[in-house]
């Protein structure tokens, strides 16, 4: 191997890297999340963090995680919302009803709003 | 070029790529319930701590506080109440900030308590209007989204979307990406009438018989209440106004939607005005016009032809 190639291999290598953590959005998956009807987050599964939102009755933790999503804490009677784990792929939903909030797993789309009025 | 120094540049490029893709501005949301609605902020910044998350709940809960005791001895509610009684004035009175009584005997007030609820009687709808009481929630939350919005400004952001239920502002752009708005079908959640741009800044707010509602033996009753008979008004399905203010926006698309075309749109070429009417057909003033990218084919229902007909065949069935 020449010294060149060793050059170009480590070319390649960062170029994949950076493509890995490149910050746009459209990677593949996301978990939205829901009040109600209307969507009020896009959470990139790529990106680990904890979120709080606040249903109608109190607040939810939505931790993101290694491209899984899952509601961590909720303030609701029964937390059947917790009790759904970890949610990782396309369709899958946690519905957490008292406070009217759904966290749900979806495939990247193009051009999705950053809101809704109406 | 030698091979070598392609490599390097090359390199080079390759580096500046992945330090730029660590760090740099990204979109942050928040989301508290207020007012009756969902808020949510969405920030395009380096960070958006908790700290400031914070102070604008805060901020929230103050504004909530106040409109829920409506001391007109406070500065802001006389302000917002002599606000209102301007659009009382332009729509001929069927708009009014003093129907607290009325709303809250058609159970609007609650959500829940609506949903299981039968209309009132004329007699008791009369005695409530008599009472006068002052609700300001058709301004307030407008009011509200346009004093989050200064303060998040104090906080040095730029770049931002507050949506209180759909009356929103918002302002910059996500980074070379544009913020994107839909404004959203009255009869198809998850359809879309079309885009609004945001050049630099959008304050909007749409007044929908969607938003709060009761079905009562195939009668749709919703929360648009015309203030001179109690009762909601029929003329539109929904009304979406574009505006300097959030306010103003959410002002003026109640006060149309309840004056059931006592206020013409054709003289309302400033602010921007989208309306729907029964028939599944939009119009606009030429100001809306120029801010909203539509989805639907010219003179044609937004929906697709079997929706429609499947909606039409539903609502004969009511019938």
């Amino acid at each position: 191997m020449t010294r060149a190639d060793v050059l170009l291999s480590g070319v390649l290598a960062l170029l994949t890297y950076g493509y890995s953590r490149r910050p746009v959005t459209q990677v593949s998956t996301y978990a939205e999340v829901y009040a109600g009807a209307t969507r009020i987050a896009r959470l990139d599964l790529t990106e680990n963090g904890t979120h709080t939102v606040k249903g109608r009755l109190g607040e939810l933790d939505i931790t993101i995680k290694d491209g899984r999503a899952r509601v961590a804490q909720a303030t609701c009677r029964d937390k059947r919302c917790v009790r759904m784990g970890w949610l990782s792929h396309n369709g899958e939903a946690a519905l957490c009803v008292p406070n009217r909030v759904m966290l749900k797993v979806v495939g990247a789309q193009e051009g999705t709003p950053d809101a809704v009025v109406g | 070029m030698t091979p070598v120094k392609h490599l390097v540049r090359s390199l080079v490029v390759a580096c500046t790529f992945v330090l730029s893709a660590c760090g740099g501005p990204k979109e942050h949301f928040m989301m508290t319930y207020a007012m009756g609605t969902s808020v949510v902020i969405k920030v395009y910044a380096e960070d958006f701590p908790a700290a400031d998350k914070g102070a604008l709940i805060k901020e929230l809960t103050h504004l909530e506080d106040l409109f829920k005791k409506n001391d007109v001895n406070d500065g802001i509610v006389r302000y917002v109440l002599r606000e209102a009684l301007r659009y009382q004035v332009a729509s001929q009175g069927a708009f009014s900030p003093y129907l607290g009584a009325v709303i809250d005997l058609w159970g609007f007030n609650d959500e829940e308590a609506a949903q299981s609820r039968k209309p009132p009687s004329d007699g008791k709808i009369r005695t409530a209007l008599g009472k006068k009481q002052l609700n300001l929630y058709a301004l307030a939350k407008g009011y509200a989204v346009d004093t989050l919005a200064r303060k998040i400004e104090r906080m040095g952001y730029k770049n931002y979307i507050i949506n209180a239920g759909g009356d929103l502002i918002a302002k910059g752009s996500k980074g070379e990406v544009p913020w994107r708005v839909d404004v959203r079908h009255p009869r198809f959640i998850h359809r879309t009438l079309g885009q609004l741009k945001v050049d630099g800044k959008l304050a909007v707010a749409t007044s929908g018989d969607y938003q709060n509602y009761f079905v009562y033996e195939n009668e749709w009753y919703h929360h648009l209440l015309n203030a001179k008979t109690g009762k909601p008004a029929r003329r539109y399905q929904a009304v979406t106004v574009i505006a300097n203010s959030v306010m103003e926006a959410d002002a003026l698309a109640t006060a149309i939607f309840v004056s059931d075309g006592v206020i013409d749109l054709s003289d309302k070429m400033e602010p921007a005005v989208m309306v729907s009417y029964h028939n599944d057909r939009q119009e606009m003033s030429p100001a809306f016009e120029r801010k909203f990218i539509t989805n639907c084919p010219k003179n044609d229902p937004c929906i697709a032809r079997a929706e429609y007909l499947k909606l039409k065949e539903k609502e004969q069935g009511k019938k």
